[in-house]
């Protein structure tokens, strides 16, 4: 997201432990812009299950040392009947992040990896739309509610800012 | 992550409205209390097959000034009609009276820390009680810890209305939490068991009544206040249905949330112990269409 405005949130927790989350920003090619209002930094699941539901349970495997972003987009044209939502997480080193892709794969798309290990970049058409995740070293990125297979990987590709997987 | 064999609740459960078959299949679990006791009365008066609840919602605009005080006596006549209307009394002596008797030990279980039971409210369900003939003595502090319900013959559930952001909603099913003696652990799988605290012995068949103080509710977030999404609501609600009160608050808060932002802004994590309490624990009625709503007074934004 070269070019994005930092977030307030961001500089805010950029001097306390653990990797500071990525700021949010609008994608530089998908039809869609940032909801402002509506991203949130966390560190636990709970706060994120508050600004965007997940799961009863923590998915992530977050701890303490992890710090996340969950950021709402829409079309600039007003229309409130369709958005995105897109998550961002950065863990303390890769394995966890690792285990984290594993346990988003088996716990809400139900996905049973095999001990090989995940594919990085899963992308899934599920009951509110399409789903995506990727796994980049330390981060795992996600996108929820996309319309459409092409915008959850043009999304998923504006966040990690690369073209294909590993 | 998740290191229990149960199954994780997901938004896809609720998309997919499998959310019910989810919490009775996995999420809650098999519990001794279940199998041990039906629930009677409330927890709950209503609770079988296709019986119908009544919930009352009085409100008033003078129940509190621009300064969010209390209008004391507007607050008096609004819980005289909340419980006449309730019971069919046609006094507010002898409605007290068919619900509370002299022998009883009456708790209050007020919600006693962060958006608060007004206490004006407390002082005048008090005062009633007395003069209905329940001994000044027997009407007594019921919140807090699982020794002081197992203390009282008689409960009346009177929490103050709010969003809560470990449960979705913290009014009724939830205000019971401390009788468990062991809260945090209710808190896991998105609370969905709290209904089962109704059941616990010292807990089971106790409560005549159920008060909320809808005065200044708050609509997101929660315990903790947030005076951004409080509001002037000035009402009670009243009802012998644990569930069917929780509903109608529900129903309440959903649709200030969707009124503020001006489109819906689903209350985050469901509230799915309203609908365990009913559909798991048997304590009344979560379902709007089995839900006879009178309305009395102000209906200025009712939201309902």
């Amino acid at each position: 997201m070269a070019g994005a405005a930092p977030d307030p949130c961001a500089h805010a927790l950029s001097g306390r432990d653990g990797a500071p989350p990525p700021p949010p920003g609008a994608p530089p090619h998908a039809p869609f812009e940032l909801r402002q209002d509506r991203a949130r930094f966390f560190r636990s699941y709970l706060v994120l299950n508050s600004a965007y539901y997940l799961a009863s349970d923590d998915v992530f495997g977050l701890e303490p040392t992890d710090a996340g972003v969950i950021a709402e987009y829409r079309p600039p044209d007003g229309d409130h009947t369709t958005r995105v939502f897109a998550v961002w997480i950065r863990y303390a080193n890769a394995d966890r992040a690792a285990a984290g892709l594993q346990g988003f794969r088996r716990l809400y798309l139900g996905i049973e990896d095999t001990a090989a290990g995940p594919r990085r970049r899963t992308l899934r058409s599920i009951e509110d739309g399409w789903c995506g995740v990727d796994q980049d070293g330390t981060d795992l990125r996600l996108i929820f509610e996309a319309p459409d297979e092409a915008t959850a990987g043009q999304l998923l590709t504006d966040l990690t800012g690369r073209e294909t997987s590993p | 992550m998740s290191k229990h064999s149960r199954r994780t609740l997901t938004r896809r459960d609720f998309v997919r409205g499998t959310v019910g078959s989810a919490l009775a299949a996995s999420v809650l679990g098999p519990s001794g209390l279940l199998s041990a006791q039906p629930a009677t009365d409330g927890g709950g008066d209503a609770a079988s097959g296709a019986q119908r609840s009544r919930v009352l919602v009085v409100r008033e605009q003078s129940a509190m000034t621009d300064a969010h005080n209390v209008d004391v006596g507007t607050l008096r006549t609004m819980l005289t009609v909340a419980v006449t209307g309730i019971t069919g009394a046609a006094t507010a002596r002898e409605a007290w009276a068919s619900l509370y008797r002299p022998e009883d030990v009456v708790g209050l279980v007020t919600t006693d820390f962060m958006n608060r039971t007004h206490p004006e409210l407390v002082t005048l369900v008090t005062e009633a009680l007395v003069d209905a003939g329940v001994p000044e003595g027997n009407v007594r502090d019921a919140q807090g810890n699982d020794r002081k319900v197992k203390e009282c013959t008689a409960l009346l559930c009177m929490p103050a209305m709010k969003a809560h952001w470990l449960t979705g909603i913290g009014t009724v099913i939830k205000n019971y939490i401390m009788f468990s003696g062991k809260p945090a652990s209710y808190h896991k799988a998105d609370s969905a068991k709290l209904g089962e605290i109704w059941l616990l012995p010292d807990v089971v068949g106790k409560t005549r009544l159920v008060l909320v103080d809808a005065l200044r509710p708050m609509c997101n977030k929660g315990p903790q206040p947030d005076p951004r999404y409080k509001w002037d609501y000035k009402g009670l609600i009243a009802s012998a249905d644990p569930v069917a009160a929780d509903a109608t608050c529900l129903r309440i808060l959903q649709a200030k949330r969707d009124a503020i932002r001006g489109e819906p802004w689903p209350i985050s994590p469901p509230p799915v112990c309203v609908e365990a309490a009913d559909t798991t624990y048997g304590l009344g009625t979560a379902d709007p269409e089995r839900i006879d709503l009178q309305l009395v007074g102000w209906d200025h934004e009712r939201l309902l």
